[in-house]
Formats: C-alpha cells, structure tokens, sequence
C-alpha cells in the first residue's frame, strides 16, 4: 500500500466524519478572500485561500495535483465564490460544513450553459447498409429519435453530450460529437445468434424481442436428397413437432402434429404459411379424414376407394416447393404465436421463408441430384415361399380341413382337385407339386424397382445495393420403389426486392409449379399384393377370384395382378401459381405503413380409368371380357355392358388475401424501453371449383371415346362443387421492451366470416394472447459473465376458440346424395339434408401455455431451450353416435375435454470448432401427454370397432386409445384362442357384452418424437448422420387370420411363416400360441362366441385385436446418412469456379424398431391400406456455384 | 383502399352457397320431401332379401354359394346371420326418411308459403310417416290383431315425433300406440291433402293413396267397418282397372304392371333395385312357388302377363330401364274391402258375403279371358274369406310386402322353404306355427344405440332337414 492510497483513504475517512457532523454546529461568518496568482498550482492557491479564512479547506491531493497551473485573482470575495471559480473547468468540486470545506472529486455533471444546434448523419452496418430505426439518443437527457429508410436521423443537441446508437441485434454504441457535426456511425452485429429473428408470417422479431415460443430451421437443414415433400424433412427435426411417414410413395404427405391433438373432428394438422401468406390445399379435403367428416352414403359404399386412392395424389399447398428455395421455416407452438392466425391456427403454424437475394454480383447455383430407391425383398417379412405354402396346403387337407366352397383352382388345391377328379395321375400329380413348390415368384422384384431418379435446381441471385432479385428454376422426377408411383414436379421462382425511394420499398414474389403424379388405381395396392399373395402362383397366371367389391357377388372372374395394373391407371397434375406484392411506407418518424398483397390459383385434373379388360370392371358387368354372345341375355342384364369407367375430377381455388397494417414504434420513456403497436386489417378470399365424374362406358382403346349404356346410366355420377369462402378479420400486436432485458407482448385477433349458416354470435370470435420475457443475461449482473452467454425466461398464455364450420343453428338443405338436382322419375327438384340445426352447440376453446428457458453457454458451445406447454381445450366437439331411431348415425356435441402437456427440448453442442475440423451434435424432441380429462363425453359406444380403432373416447385415456382382447391361451381340445374374461364361466348366464373385458393399451400416435442429428466438418470434408425417433406407440400386427368367413385360406394368399408352427394337435399349446384353423365355416362353430345383446364374434378376429398381436411402435430409423466434399480453391480457380461441392447420400439407412413387428415397417399404415414401402435410398449430389 | 373494404364489407360477409339452401319457403321443403322422404330416390337401402320371405318364393337349383338372401329366406336368427338377417336393414332405412317427414313438419309452420302450399307440405309428411310406421310395425312387432297379441303390451317401435336430436335413446313404444300414431297422421294427411294437394303428381302421395293406406291399417287391425269406408272412399275417388284383355302382349320392360302409367296406379314411389336385382347376385336362384303357381285358374291372363319363367314379370328386368319399385293400385282398395265385407260375414253379418263377392267379381272380370270368366260363389264364410286371400296373393303377389304382412295378420301359420345345399341334396326350413321368425329382430346396431330398447325372442338357429 503505497503513500498516496493511505492519504486517499485518509480523507475519504475525514469526509465522512465531516458530514456526520452535528447539523446545529453551524457556520458563524465569511471571510473575504483576496489573492492574486501567477501560473500557480491549484494547490498553492488553495493554501493561500486557507491562510486568509478560519475555515479549514480538506482536499484531496491526488486530484488537485493534477489540475493545471493557472492565473487566479480574487479581490475581497466570499470564500465560496472564489473556490467556485477555482475549481471551474475541473473535476473537482466542493462542499462545506460549517467551518469545515471539502474539495474532492466531482460527481455531477456542472449545469452550466451549453452551446446547442442539431447533429445530422446514418447509421450503417458494418457492410454499409443503412438500419432503419436505430434509437439515437442522448445520454442523460429525454431526447431521442430513430432513423429512418436510408438510416439517416437528426436530432437537437448540446454540446458536451455524447450520442448513443442502439438496435436490436447491434451492438450498442456511444460516440462524443460536437453539434452541427456529420456522424456516420457504423454498428457491429451483436454475438451470439443476435442475427436470429422470429419470422411469424406478420412480422419479423428479433429473437430478443420475440416472447413466443417458436423454433426456427434453416433452409440448408431440410436437405435430404430423395424425399419430395418439404414436410417430410421435417422428422425428428423440430422440437414438439411429431411427423409420421404414413407411406413411402414419392407423392404422400406426411400426417403433423405440434404438440399434441387438441381437436376431435377437425383437421389436427398445423396451418401452412409461405411468405406471409396462408397457402391453402389444392382440395378441401382433410388428408385425415378424406372422406370428410359428413361423408355422404354414395361416398362412402361406391366411391370410397376412388376417393381415397385421388387422395395418395392430391399433395398439400407446398408439394410443388423445392427445399432448395426454402430460406427458413418457423414453427409457430405457443398461442402467443399463433393467436395472430385467428382460430385457424389452433393446431399450430408452420411460416415458410423462401430465398431471397443478396446484393453483389450475380451468383449462379445449380445443383444436379441423382437417386434410386432399392426394391423392398421377402428377406426380413418372414412370409412363406413356394414351398412352405404347398406343405401348409398339403397339411391342411391331410389334418382334414375343407373349403365352406370350391377353391380357386390353383396352386396345390388346384393339382389335387384335378386328382380327385382323375384327371390327373397320382405320379402328375406329385410331379406338378414338385414344380408348384419351385416356383417361389418373386413379387417385390416383380411389381418394384430400384429407378433412376433426378433433379436439377439452377438460381440467379444478386443486385445493388437498391434493388436485389433470387430466381430459380428446378426439375424433379422421382419414383419410389413401387412401380407405377412417380413424381415430377417442375417449378419457378423469382423474388425481387427494390428501395423505390427513401420512404417506400418493394417486396415482389412470383412463384409457379407443375406437378404431374402417377399411382396405382383405387384397389390396387403393389405392397398389399406383394404381402398377401401366395408365391407358388406363376406371375402371368390368370385366375379365378371371387367376385369383389362394390357391385355384390357372383361367378368368379378372372384375375391377374400385372394385367390389373397394366389396364387401369391413376394420375393427376396440378399446376400453382402465385405472386405476393409487398409495400412498405415510412410515413412520418414511428410510423411504418404496410400492405401485401396476394393471389394464388391453383388447378388440378385427376383420372383414373379401368378399361374393359379390368377385372375391376368384370366385377361391374358380371362376367369376364368376352364370355358371353352379343346381344345375349347377360349383356342386356349387365350393368356395364360395354367399355370401362372413367373417373376424372377438375377443381381449381382461386384465392386473395389482402392485408394492410400500420407499425407504430418509439420509446416512451427514455431511450432504454421501446414500444411498438401494430394494427392490422386483413380480407381473405378463396374460391373453390370441382367437378367430378364417375363416368361409363369408358372406351379407353377406342379414342378415349365414351358411349354410355342406359344400363349403365345409374353409376354416371357428375358433382360440380363451388364454394366461396370470404373472412375479414382486425388483429392487433403490442410490444413494450425495456432495455432489451424486459419485454412484453400481447396479439387479439378477430374473424368474421361468409360461412354459409353460421351462429351470429360467433362470427366476430376473438383470439388473444399474452407474453413475456425476460433476458437475465442483459442484466448487469450477468453482463460480461464468461460462462452464460445468454440467458433468457419466456412465458406466455392464450385463448383461442374453434367452432367446426359443418354446423350451425339453421337446416341447411343441399343436393340429395346421387347429386341429381332432378327427381328423375318425377321431373321434380329434390334436396337433400346437409346438416341439422345445432342451436346448442359452444365454440370449441382452448387455453394455452408456455414456459420456456433459453440459453447459450461457453462462447456458444452448448446451446439449449427448453420448454414446458400445457393446452387444455374444453368443449371439443365430439361425434357422438346416437339411437339409429332419430334418423341420422351421429350428432356433434359439445363432449371433449381433452390436455395436452408436456416438454419440448433443443440442444445443440459445438464439440470442437477448430479452423478445420469441426463437429457438431443436436438432439430435438418433445413429450406430448395426451389425456381426455373429467367432462368427456364418454363415447363408450357398443362398436367394438370403435375401440379396436381407438375411436372412443374415456376419460383419464389419452385421444386415439385403442382396446384389445387379454388372449388367454388355446383351447387344449381343439386349439382355438381363449381369452380372459370371455372364456371364463358359463356364458349363457353373462349380462356383459365383450367390450367389458377389452383392455385400453395405448394409441398409435408417439409419446416421445424427435431426433439426434450430427456433422462432422474436416477441411473440405463433411458428413452428417441424422436419426429420427418416435417412442411409446404402439399398434397392431398384420392380420393373419381372415376376419370373417374364416375358411381354410384360400391358395392365392400368402402366409406368414409363424403359421407354420400353428396349433395341430393336443399337445401343441405347450410351444405355441399361434392357433389352430377352425375345422368348419359354420357359423356355430368353433369360429364365434356369442354373448348378450347378439354380440357375436369371431375369436379369429378377437385374436388378431388381442394382446399377443400388439406390438411396440417405437422405432430409431437413420433417416439420412450424407459426406460432402467441397473442392479447394485452387482446383477451383483452374476451373473458374466459386465453389463446388460433391454429395453422397442414403436415406432410410435402417430402422430399429420391435423385432415382433416380424419384418414390417413401424411407421406405414399396414395392409390393406394405399400405403407403400419407405425403402432405401441412395443419391448423388452436385452443386455448383458460378 | 379501407374505405372501399369497408363500405363493401357487408357485401363481402354475406352468406353464399352455391350448392347448399337455407329453407325458408314451402318449396323448399316439398323438394326436401321429394329428395329424401320419398323412398327409392337415392338407391334401394331396402333389403331386397326380404321379398323372399313369403310362401310365394321358392328356391330353384343349387349355385356354389349362400348368397344374402339365403338367410332371410331360411328365416335365420340375428345372432349368427353376421347382420344378413331379414331385420337387418330396414330400421335405418326408414328412421332416416322418418326423420325427413320432422324436419318438415318443425319447419313448416317457420317457413313462407300460402296455408295451400304448407298444407301440401305437411299433408304428405304425414301421410308417409304413418306409412314407414306402418312397415316398421310389422316387421318389427307383433301383429295387432293375433290371438296371441295385446297390443296395449306389446312392444311396437320407438315413435320419434320431432326433428330434434338427443343421445338418449327411446324405448319402444306398444303397438298400440303405435298404431294410434298412425291412424293420427293418416287422418291429418288425407284432410289436408284433400284440401291441398290435388295438383300432386302420381309420384307424391295423396289422400286417395292415403285412404287405401288406412284401409291396410284398419285391416291389421281388425277394424272392418274402417277398413270398408277407407276403401270405399279410394274407389269413389278413383275406380280405374285395368283389362287385361287388352293388355297387350306383356313386356315389362315397356309396359309394366308396377309403373306410373298403369291406370290403376294411384302412388308410384321406391326404387326398383327392392324389386330388381343386378347382374350377378343370387335373386336368379329363386322363383315363385308352385303353391301359388298352382293356385291361378284356367284362363286367368295374369299367368301370362304378370309371370313369365315362373318368375314375377310385373316389374322391367332390368333396374336401369326402371324408375319406380312399387306402387299403390286400385285393385288393392277392391281385395281389401271384400276380405272385410267377408271378415264381416263371418262375424255374422251376412248382407256383406255378396258385397265381398262383387268386389272380386269386379276385378276378375279385368284379369280373365271373356271365355273363361265366371261370377264367384262362396260355399260359406270361411272359404269366401280363403276366396279373398287367395285372389289378393294372386293379384298382388311380389309386390311390396303384402303376403308377408297378410300371413302374419292370418294368424302366422307353419310355411317351408325348401334350399338346394347342393347338386344332390334339398334341404327344408320350417318357419313354425307362430314362429318368432315372423317378427324380424330389431338390428344389433340399434340396440347397441340404445340401451332402452328390448329385443325380440330370438328364434333358433334354423338348420334344414
């Protein structure tokens, strides 16, 4: 401790003694001083001071040391003055308590007179572009501004003040000017991911200023060569967001859900939004549900698979996007967040950014994929071969089963009744077997492939400092293993973005693509087929299947799978357009004026046709193409005598929205709190137009000529559609900051709509929210702390309310079911009902909160935010199944109280980030608990297909819980499955009905979704491996045994291998729980249990809904696999190019999944279901850069 | 540009469907009636097993395969039928049209229209809910007037008189009440569509078809006097026959018995896939039994023109040419009021035997060869009531269910069906004496529904011998 810190402390201690001196003790007189200094030191002056007063002046001599020297004259003044005078211009001041004075260091600013003007200048950021509303103020004083379009600001000044420049996502910066200066200040960006904004479709926040819950994914993210649709990059990429690849088809859509289901009957999936604009699908049709919620009876028995099979095409609003021209998407959780949207975004909002340009010279990108998919093989499905299925057939007849009828006659039934008939010899016989049991068709190789698929991607960006522009055009055409199943998809982009002048810039999009998609025909199914279908049939074999489908039974036709699917066919092309214009205005200082405008239109064809050689159409006409004479008796009884159907649908939307909102923004109390109002108008407008035809008498060889038979007249169906939907709707955005630390939000909206019949009261329905956020890590205490980077609290809460627009308190009439506006026997018009009045019916509401912390540790090696969610809807509508006597099957009633809750997780490490080696690792995902809570209307109907579906509804259970049957065991005696509770005392004296012995066992949607992903950089090299999980599903198996007319199979199907160790004989239910066929088709037979109420049963289907055939649908699949090299640059200069890089990839690598799932895929739907194979994939990628 | 959005913004709001129609006029709800009351507008619905019932339908050869029909025909119980019993179906095809025939009668009194015009409306809502009660009556219950029944206990079916929805089920009201409905609904139908509904076309009910519908349900009910002044006042109002004679060669795909253009027909109505099957089912497997082949005399022309193969030829083969299913005819007012003249006569009131008499007379005049017609004597009240069944099976036989319902109200005797198991073997159902057969089960799906609703006595498993 040297000298001068002592005497420091010295004084400082005298200094407080001084003021702690009594207050009586007060100062008696003045005495003048009188003095007359040359260049002396402040100090010798102040010890001539003191000679002439009695007052003692305690100084600290450290400071006035080091004032200058100086000329000091005083003639007989008061001391106070003089020592005023003495200490001006220094920073040193005094104080003075009776006969004691104090000089020691100045702690307020003197208020002296300064001069004042204006300071004019721009900001800029570091690359020179001006920032527009940069808060510029003035240390100390209220006065503050912003700077507008060009970054330039003037504010009033004094001189001796600083100026101090803040914007969000800078660095804050104070600079010393002096008035009528020129400033041109350059800002810094902040670190760490200060450049991150929340794009909501409405506004671009800065993430600070954003206390929404949200998840933002950059465009580079989705790349994973080989999948075609947008959306289905997204698995096990977003926290919260849980996606399901229902088919491998290059054209499926993949079903979404964030954060859970909060609706019953609605569409659960999360609203698409692309630049700012809603996109709406090209059909209204729910690709849940895609006969809708009020399917019409027509719909439902004639045309479901028509329907259903138009629907693996339709796509969604962004199938024609090419990820490439995918900037960012923004994943939109918390009502907070969505309540911007209106009801429309219960389910959450997906806001895609597409590219834009940066200023600089033009740079040109093309990109060059090249792909297959690998064919699916028997090897991992555990199904029978040739041989197998001739020994289960030769079993079969040996343990004595027969036939309820005739089999088809093939395979090994088909050799033995050609013996039995004598009409071949025993030794033929056991020859033709043998060749039988060689045959082993190969259908995957068959009716699957591995194709060559390719896409081209080429942009032009770049522009002025002004005016900037992105262009891209690409091509795509991809198929999926499956044969027939095929997309291609062109499409073109341009955006343009100009600064018309200071006050008004420019934002212009147009986009346009065309989509042409092939697949299978309504009934055909490659998978399906694959699956089920024996593989000791030659694969041109031609043979007899009973009649099927929707025309009743008859004689069996003739059938061939590869004749099916060379005679029928299923397209569709879609073509997009839209423009987007947007226009900003600074009006006056704070006050920014918006408005885009939209269009879209969108139009698609769909057909499909079978033609007359079909065995679908000879289901129709009753008798195979040609077996019967012209003009004979079961032509002119055939419903279809001639030609095949023709099913072709066009519809097209046409939609506009316009929005125009006014930004008010300032500080309101000093320059550290920003405030900013939003207010905002909005129309939206959507036209859709369909027609669709169910044609006869398709002559698809003749010239795609029809020619309608009168027969045939009865299955023409015509529908034309046209629906005009119109909203208007008022929203409002509040945000208060305070020094970036405190920042509060708050949105309301409101709709009303055209909607055709609706509750008055319901058509102004506010949406509203409220949130917060607190960034710790802008608190002193914090700031500069090495290990928190950033820290930052969220939590916001909601309303929204819902009310599903089929119904409303009027009877709305429409069409009668056959669509005919013509009684045709009557020459009568004729309605039908459409919807009942429901006057009773409540909106559907939901609350909603968030908590979420975010954080950025040691220099952003770890990033992280957590959240927890908490949605609680109550009166969801439910559709209850009423008595058949009120005249409809169903009525929707308030019934659904249903909570969501759970947490969603992002954290991403930077394990090393050397200058050439780098690696990164992240882990998404999200729980979701799903419970229908007190209040649910239980829907405990007496379906049991509704708990096998997980349709019901109880309470404490989660949405889309489904029930199963305890298996027991097998009956010793004859080897049929036993189970808990059915099989137990005497049957004829149970009042309860099966349902109350099934068991809930868990639902088909996961608990736990997300992903792990990794990239590994080394110099030029990089690889990344991403994973996708989904955890705590759980589903069924395939079926094996036939549901109903549970016959010995017959010898087109295939089996799987397991029934090889089928019961046989007694005995056998000590290895084996796989059952025994039952002996007769007899209804009475071993095959069904009855029980009160008429429930009948076969036990085969209550074994193939029971506990043994439930499996985990958990599964780990690596989703993408890739390493790139990216050439040096001096290769690179040889070449004159800026930059090329080489991709290699394999999507689907593997999947983990139960091992009980015998080999089939734990995500697809099963069999039976339009569903295709998710294969292997591999691709090659180049991108170049001119 | 917000002024313009504002000053338009009512305009922009307002309600527009192109395909969908808030009711607010009268004709609005005639054209609901027409689309979805009137059977048959938008396919059968209807089981057509259920024509197969009756001692009138046989089976002819063996085929491969039970087809649907089988179970109704061999009268199986519900419980093993997998929901291919004859009860199956008709509860949920006649509710829905029930349920039309409310909404219209709720609505009418909010809806514009002059008191004709509603009138017409909610006259032919009643007319036709009185007649789906009607059928569901007696396929679902027991018959009103059998020795065995009570009909203020006996359970009838659910009577849902309003349009309103609720997830309480009703439970089935008695016959009786049910029947009450029906003579209610019957008596406002005819009044009002007397007074309104003249300029009805045939595909709409009217108070004549109403009136021939009262007399079937005084019939069932054992009212006679009734059941003579309804039929009465249909032939007042129309007595057209038709003559055989000058029928023409028959072609039912031209000129069909049950058609809109038959002078006798006084209600066209349903669809002709109840009727006609389409290709490839197993209705060709059955034909009409030799009981009542056998029962048309010399000479009668209905065996040429109203049969053809031993198969009913009344309506078109085909159902694409077809446009109606069935019909209600004058000739029915004629059978119905001779069985109760005769009902009468054999209750002692002897004046009526000849009034029975003319009737059928009058109408076997029209269906014989002038060669071979002769005037009917009876040889005492039982067989003149036999005459009058025996002419009704003969004229209206495989038209809606009238032999069906006629068996059941004549006391439910034993009838057998005879079924071809296969190239060798012929089995015979036997429905019982007063077998629970005779009264269809009500469908499991309702009653999972609707906890208040009790079954029927389930009739054993039917085996053939």
């Amino acid at each position: 401790m040297n000298y001068r810190t002592i005497r420091t402390v010295i004084y400082s201690t005298l200094l407080l003694l001084v003021f702690l001196l009594p207050a009586s003790a007060q100062q008696k007189n003045s005495r003048k001083v009188t003095l007359n200094v040359r260049n002396g030191t402040m100090e010798s002056i102040i010890q001539s001071i003191m000679k002439q007063t009695s007052v003692k002046i305690v100084y600290n001599q450290e400071l006035v040391q080091k004032a200058a020297r100086m000329d000091f004259t005083a003639n007989n003044e008061e001391l106070k003055p003089v020592i005023r005078r003495l200490l001006k211009g220094s920073n040193l001041t005094f104080v003075q308590q009776d006969d004691v004075m104090v000089i020691g260091p100045k702690d307020e600013p003197e208020e002296v007179k300064k001069k004042t003007g204006v300071i004019k200048g721009q900001v800029t950021d570091n690359s020179g572009k001006p920032l527009v509303l940069v808060t510029v103020s003035i240390p100390g004083s209220q006065s503050n501004t912003i700077t507008n379009e060009a970054g330039e600001f003037t504010i009033d000044f004094s001189e001796g003040s600083s100026l101090a420049f803040s914007s969000v996502g800078f660095i804050k910066q104070t600079i010393k000017v002096h008035v009528n200066d020129k400033v041109n200040v350059q800002l810094e960006p902040s670190v760490s991911n200060m450049d991150e904004v929340v794009v909501t479709g409405y506004q671009t926040v800065n993430k600070r200023l954003s206390a929404s819950s949200t998840f933002t994914l950059k465009g580079s993210e989705l790349n994973q060569p080989g999948v075609t649709n947008v959306l289905s990059m997204l698995q096990g990429k977003v926290p919260g967001l849980s996606v399901v690849n229902n088919s491998g088809s290059v054209n499926a859509v993949p079903s979404m859900r964030i954060r859970g289901t909060s609706t019953l009957v609605g569409n659960a999936n999360p609203l698409i939004v692309v630049d700012g604009v809603v996109r709406e699908n090209p059909n209204d049709l729910n690709p849940d549900n895609l006969l809708g919620a009020d399917p019409n009876t027509r719909d439902v028995y004639l045309l479901k698979d028509v329907i259903e099979s138009r629907g693996t095409l339709t796509g969604n609003s962004i199938s024609g996007l090419n990820a490439k021209d995918v900037e960012s998407i923004t994943f939109l959780k918390d009502a907070s967040a969505t309540a911007i949207y209106g009801t429309r975004a219960a389910n959450g909002v997906i806001v895609i950014t597409t590219k834009s340009g940066k200023a600089g010279k033009m740079v040109i990108d093309y990109g060059l994929s090249l792909g297959t998919a690998l064919k699916p093989g028997y090897s991992m499905l555990q199904l029978m071969n040739s041989q197998q299925r001739i020994r289960f057939s030769r079993e079969m007849y040996e343990d004595g089963y027969l036939y309820p009828s005739t089999p088809f006659h093939l395979g090994y039934e088909g050799a033995l009744q050609d013996l039995l008939s004598k009409k071949i010899t025993e030794s033929q016989f056991q020859s033709d077997v043998a060749g039988l049991e060689k045959i082993n068709t190969d259908w995957f190789g068959l009716l699957f492939q591995s194709p060559l698929n390719m896409g081209h991607h080429l942009s032009f960006s770049g522009g002025s400092d002004k005016t900037t522009y992105y262009t891209s055009v690409s091509y795509q055409d991809n198929r999926s293993a499956a044969k027939e199943d095929r997309l291609r998809n062109f499409s073109a982009d341009a955006s343009l973005k100009t600064e018309i002048n200071r006050k008004l810039n420019l934002n212009f999009n147009l986009s346009a693509s065309q989509r042409i998609s092939n697949g299978y025909f309504s009934t055909l199914n490659p998978l399906d087929y694959a699956l089920k279908t024996s593989r000791a049939i030659p694969s041109d074999l031609v043979y007899k299947v009973s009649a099927i489908g929707t025309y009743g039974s008859g004689p069996p036709l003739d059938y061939n799978f590869l004749n099916e699917i060379k005679q029928t066919g299923n397209s569709l092309k879609n073509t997009d357009l839209s423009a987007t214009l947007t226009l900003n205005y600074l009006a006056f200082r704070g006050l920014t004026l918006s408005s885009t405008s939209s269009g879209t239109a969108n139009t698609q064809y769909s057909e499909q046709y079978a033609t007359e050689l079909s065995n679908y159409i000879a289901n129709a006409r009753g008798y195979d193409y040609g077996t019967v004479a012209p003009g004979s008796a079961a032509e002119q009884a055939s419903s279809l005598p001639f030609g095949g159907v023709l099913i072709a649908g066009n519809s097209s939307s046409y939609s506009y929205s316009i929005r125009n909102s006014a930004t008010f923004a300032r500080s309101l109390f000093s320059e550290k709190d920003q405030f900013s109002i939003v207010a905002g108008q909005e129309i939206n407008s959507l036209r859709r137009e369909s027609l669709n035809n169910y044609v006869p008498g398709y002559l698809r060889d003749r010239g795609e000529s029809i020619s309608i038979n009168p027969n045939s007249l009865a299955m023409l169906d015509v529908r034309k559609k046209d629906a005009l939907n119109n909203s208007l709707s008022m929203y409002g955005i509040f945000t208060y900051s305070y020094d970036d630390r405190y920042v509060l939000n708050a949105n309301i909206r409101t709709d009303a709509s055209n909607r055709f019949g609706q509750f008055v009261n319901q058509r102004f329905l506010p949406a509203w929210s409220i949130a917060g956020m607190w960034n710790i890590s802008s608190e002193k205490w914090l700031e500069g702390n090495k290990t928190i980077n950033y820290l930052g609290l969220k939590a916001s809460y909601g309303f929204q309310g819902n009310v599903i627009t089929e119904v409303g308190p009027e009877l709305i009439l429409t069409l009668p079911d056959n669509g005919q506006g013509v009684d045709p026997r009557s020459n009568e018009f004729s309605l039908g009902i459409r919807s009942l009045p429901y006057p009773g019916l409540r909106w559907e509401k939901t609350k909603n909160m968030n908590l979420s912390i975010s954080g950025t540790l040691f220099n952003s090696f770890l990033n992280f935010e957590m959240s927890y969610y908490q949605k609680l809807t109550t009166d969801a509508i439910i559709r209850k199944y009423i008595p058949i006597e009120y005249g409809v099957q169903t009525m929707l009633i308030n019934g659904g109280n249903i909570k969501n809750y759970g947490y969603d997780m992002d954290v991403n490490m930077n394990l090393i980030r050397s200058k050439d080696f780098k690696w990164s690792i992240s882990v998404r995902g999200g729980k979701n608990f799903n419970v229908l809570q007190k209040g649910t209307v239980e829907l405990t109907s007496q379906i049991i297909q509704d708990y096998f579906s997980g349709s019901v509804l109880t309470e404490d259970q989660p949405v889309g819980t489904f029930y199963v049957f305890s298996f027991k065991g097998l009956d010793p005696k004859t080897g049929v499955p036993l189970f808990y509770g059915v099989d137990e005392g005497d049957p004829a004296s149970r009042k309860s009905t099966f349902i109350d012995y099934l068991k809930p066992v868990g639902t088909t949607m996961p608990k736990i979704s997300g992903g792990l992903s990794t990239n590994i950089g080394y110099k030029a090299f990089s690889m990344g491996v991403s994973f996708a999980f989904n955890l705590g599903s759980k589903r069924l198996r395939n079926s094996v045994y036939q549901a109903l007319g549970l016959s010995n199979p017959m010898p087109d199907l295939n089996l799987p291998v397991i029934l090889a160790e089928r019961w046989r004989k007694p005995g056998d239910e000590a290895f084996t729980n796989i059952p025994a066929y039952p002996k007769d088709n007899d209804p009475t037979g071993s095959g069904f249990i009855y029980l009160p109420n008429f429930s009948n049963m076969s036990r085969y289907d209550m074994y193939n809904h029971s506990d043994v055939n439930v499996v985990s649908g958990s599964f780990l699949r690596c989703t993408n696999l890739n390493f790139s090299y990216r050439l040096g640059d001096r290769v690179l200069k040889r070449i004159k190019l800026k930059g090329a890089t080489i991709t290699g990839a394999v999507s689907n690598l593997f999947v983990i999944a139960d091992k009980n799932l015998r080999g089939e895929d734990p995500e697809t739907m099963g069999a039976g279901t339009t569903a295709l194979p998710i294969t292997k994939a591999l691709n090659l990628g180049l991108s170049i850069t001119f | 540009m917000v002024v313009l959005q504002v000053s338009s913004c009512k305009k922009f709001l307002e309600e527009q469907s192109q395909t969908d129609i808030i009711p607010r006029s009268a004709s609005a709800l005639n054209e609901l009636l027409m689309g979805a009351a009137y059977t048959g507008n938008n396919g059968s619905g209807t089981n057509p097993a259920i024509r197969f019932l009756d001692d009138d339908a046989t089976h002819d050869h063996f085929f491969f395969k039970k087809g649907d029909i089988y179970y109704a025909y061999t009268w199986q119980p519900a419980s093993t039928s997998q929901s291919r019993d004859a009860g199956a179906v008709q509860w949920s095809v006649l509710y829905p049209r029930i349920l039309t025939c409310n909404v219209v009668l709720d609505y009418a009194p909010k809806v514009t229209g002059t008191t004709a015009e509603i009138e017409n409306v909610t006259g032919q809502a009643y007319l036709l809910r009185a007649f789906y009660y009607f059928r569901l009556i007696n396929f679902y219950a027991k018959p009103y007037s059998d020795k065995l029944s009570n009909p203020n206990l006996d359970l009838g079916v659910p009577l849902i008189l309003s349009s309103g929805l609720s997830m309480e089920g009703q439970p089935r009201n008695t016959v009786a009440e049910v029947y009450k409905q029906i003579i209610d609904d019957l008596t406002k139908g005819i009044e009002q569509l007397q007074r309104n509904g003249k300029n009805n076309n045939i595909f709409r009910i009217n108070h004549v078809a109403g009136s021939l519908l009262a007399s079937r349900v005084y019939m069932q009910m054992g009212e006679w006097q009734k059941a003579i002044e309804a039929a009465t006042f249909v032939l007042n109002n129309k007595s057209d026959l038709m003559d055989l004679n000058t029928w023409g060669t028959p072609d039912a795909n031209t000129k069909a018995i049950v058609d809109s253009k038959n002078p006798e027909t006084l209600w066209a109505f349903g669809s002709a896939l109840e009727v006609v099957y389409q290709g490839g089912d197993d209705a060709f497997l059955y034909r009409l039994s030799e009981d009542l082949l056998n029962s048309f005399e010399d000479g009668d022309l209905r065996t040429s023109i109203y049969i053809k193969n031993s198969k009913s030829n009344k309506s078109p083969s085909y159902p694409y040419t077809s446009t109606i299913g069935q019909s209600f005819r004058v000739s029915e007012a004629l059978l119905n009021r001779a069985e109760a003249y005769a009902q009468l006569n054999k209750l002692g009131q002897t004046a009526n035997a000849q009034l029975a008499l003319n009737d059928l007379n009058t109408l076997r005049k029209k269906r014989f060869t002038p060669a071979a017609y002769h005037d009917l004597a009876s040889t005492g009240a039982d067989d003149l009531l036999k005459k009058c069944y025996d002419e009704k099976r003969r004229e209206l036989f495989g038209e809606e269910y009238h032999r069906w319902f006629d068996l059941r109200r004549h006391g439910m005797p034993s009838i057998t069906h005879v079924f071809h198991e296969n190239e060798s073997q012929v089995l015979s159902y036997v429905l019982k004496d007063h077998d629970p057969g005779y009264i269809f089960q009500i469908p499991k799906a309702a009653m999972d529904k609707n906890s208040k609703l009790i079954g029927n006595p389930e009739p054993e498993l039917r085996i053939g011998h």
